[in-house]
């Protein structure tokens, strides 16, 4: 039901469990005649893959999901899709079910969820003008429209078994702008893209969370992208989430880092002078290139300590500058550096 | 579902394997049918095989009605045969190449998608079955003007309208049979082979248990009983004995439609569709 109390929700996973056996098979049973009794008894074994995911999307905003190969990212897109069942929990888009509701749910919801998935026989064109069938406002002009935004007008008459991973990814990415949804579920949209498609790709999710009301939840492992275009990011790992939370708050820290570069002979009564300040926690000589600097860990708010404090002491200063923590940074950190990527 | 259909017959417009079949389907009946008919009206296999205009009549009814009639019934094996191939299009297929998540993505439900493939599926039948009429009608005409066979008179209309209602619910059983085979079957050709070798198999065990109570291995009554009430058996719901004894005295308002078998038939297609809509609910898109 849609209540009151998911309003503002736009994507709800409340306690969701998945697992999964081996697939059935007739070759596997004959190899393995005991799995069909267990099967048949309930006593086998599967795989968890999503245990106890919770999360919540605020409407209007652009999440990150991420996690290391194998953490269940796809797995659970496609329970929230409803494309496979889930063992128990709940999931909701814009407050409707989406196991009980879904058709309901998935009315103003466009998913691409893996590789993108067309019917190879028809044109590009045709593949956009099939689901004018369902989608009544869709007309003939505003499918060349969203073919020219993602660049594919010239091309719409090919075959889509013609088209490249890249332009496959842009096809469906034309589809979703056509169905108008309120809700925009990707699932790892540059893989395949070339460095301008990806760029190309970024700058629409840019412009989709311009466009009012629409929630975007993307999954990728290129995590510039993500830092580049999402609000919040949730982080999962082995099928739980271990991070939720807006980007700018996540990469925040108690301290700052900044890099200090002076002249080469002053570097090490810079060193001795600043480590003896209150508001530093660290100094550290580092190289870049040849060019020896200090990398200085300081108290918040008190960056602007440091110019004036080696002015007095009559050090020049070259370069001074603020490094932001990435999330790449961060992602390494929560997820004790587990490589990221789509589920195998 | 109107939406669903229409997307369905959209797909199928693009396929070029719906042409092949509509053409297969209505092609090959219809040269049958012309060629017979002109070569046994003229008598002209006589010679070959032994057989009169005269024999032809007996066996087959005076006037291109006889003709009909048989022709239907191969009409609608016909169309069995080939609408496994789209059956196995619009379901197997798309499992197999993952296109039916553009489908399961949709806000509709998957008692609707599933109907909507068999509402289409059906489209297909009774737009083939337009055709044929049509052509047959024109081919009725020809015989009528070119060799002289004034028989397209003796078309009774209703009976006719009787008859491909008949075949259509026969077909709907087909239909709901192949699209059990199609949800399992990995492709259009894995459904087209199972679909003929499930349909071989239910003949074999019609025989079977025919057998079995011809050689007392189980009660007679219940050999006749299980046979009465087979897949196949139900499908024939014109009753070929009485039939050609319609035949023979062109009486064709007496032609003998087998209501209880009709029954028996639209049981089957409600128990196959709802398997096979179960197996499809349940059936989970493969990562």
């Amino acid at each position: 039901m849609n209540s009151d109390k998911n309003r503002n929700m736009a994507i709800e996973a409340e306690n969701v469990y998945k697992s999964f056996g081996e697939p059935f098979s007739f070759k596997r049973i004959l190899k393995l005649p005991w799995e069909l009794a267990l099967r048949l008894f309930g006593n086998y074994k599967k795989k968890s893959v999503l245990k106890d995911l919770s999360f919540k999307v605020e409407r209007g905003s652009v999440v990150g999901f991420l996690g290391p190969n194998g953490a269940g990212k796809s797995t659970s897109l496609k329970v929230m899709l409803n494309l496979i069942r889930k063992d128990a929990g709940e999931c909701h888009i814009l407050g409707f079910n989406t196991e009980y509701d879904y058709d309901k749910s998935l009315k103003s919801t466009g998913a691409l969820v893996e590789l993108p998935v067309f019917y190879e026989f028809m044109t590009g064109f045709d593949n956009l003008l099939i689901t004018a069938n369902v989608f009544k406002h869709i007309t003939r002009e505003a499918i060349d429209l969203s073919l020219r935004r993602v660049g594919l007008f010239d091309h719409k008459d090919k075959k889509v078994s013609q088209y490249s991973t890249g332009m496959r990814q842009k096809l469906y990415v034309a589809k979703i702008l056509l169905m108008k949804p309120k809700v925009i579920i990707l699932d790892e949209p540059t893989s395949g893209m070339d460095p301008k498609g990806q760029a190309e790709m970024r700058d629409i999710i840019k412009s989709l969370a311009g466009e009012g009301d629409i929630t975007v939840l993307v999954s990728s492992h290129l995590l510039y992208e993500i830092e580049q275009v999402a609000d919040y990011v949730v982080i999962i790992k082995d099928g739980v989430v271990v991070t939720y939370g807006r980007v700018a708050d996540l990469l925040e820290t108690e301290h700052e880092l900044y890099d200090l570069e002076v002249a080469p002979e002053k570097i090490s009564e810079c060193g001795s002078l600043l480590s003896g300040m209150d508001y530093i926690i660290g100094v550290e000589n580092t190289l870049r290139g040849n060019v020896p600097y200090l990398s200085l860990k300081i108290k918040k708010d008190a960056a602007a300590r440091v110019p004036k404090d080696l002015v007095a002491s009559n050090i020049d200063i070259y370069n001074f500058m603020r490094q932001k923590r990435s999330l790449e940074e961060y992602f390494l950190e929560v997820t004790d550096g587990a490589a990221t990527g789509q589920a195998k | 579902m109107f939406d669903l259909v229409r997307y369905e017959v959209f797909k199928m417009r693009r396929l070029k394997k719906v042409y092949f079949c509509a053409f297969a389907i209505n092609f090959f009946p219809l040269m049958i049918l012309f060629v017979l008919t002109v070569l046994f009206f003229k008598g002209m296999l006589y010679g070959w095989v032994g057989i009169s205009q005269q024999m032809f009549q007996d066996e087959f009814g005076q006037g291109i009605m006889g003709s009909i009639v048989v022709m239907l019934s191969f009409f609608s094996w016909a169309s069995w045969f080939f609408q496994t191939i789209i059956a196995g299009e619009l379901i197997s297929k798309e499992f197999e190449n993952k296109s039916i998540k553009l489908m399961l993505l949709m806000p509709f439900r998957r008692l609707t998608i599933y109907m909507a493939k068999l509402v289409s599926t059906m489209l297909f039948f009774a737009f083939n079955m337009l055709i044929y009429l049509s052509l047959t009608a024109v081919i009725g005409v020809a015989l009528d003007r070119i060799f002289g066979l004034n028989v397209f008179q003796l078309i009774d209309y209703p009976l006719l309208g009787k008859l491909c209602n008949a075949y259509f619910v026969v077909n709907v059983s087909y239909i709901s049979l192949v699209f059990l085979i199609s949800i399992f079957a990995k492709s259009s050709e894995t459904t087209m082979a199972f679909s003929i070798f499930a349909t071989f198999a239910l003949k074999a065990i019609d025989s079977v248990i025919m057998l079995f109570g011809k050689l007392n291995i189980i009660p007679i009554e219940l050999s006749n009983f299980l046979n009465k009430y087979a897949y196949l058996k139900s499908c024939e719901i014109i009753n070929t004995e009485k039939l050609l004894e319609v035949m023979k005295t062109n009486d064709y308002t007496k032609l003998p439609i087998s209501f209880d078998m009709l029954g028996v038939n639209i049981l089957y297609s409600l128990l196959f569709l709802m398997t096979g809509y179960l197996i499809f609910k349940r059936k989970e898109e493969k990562g």
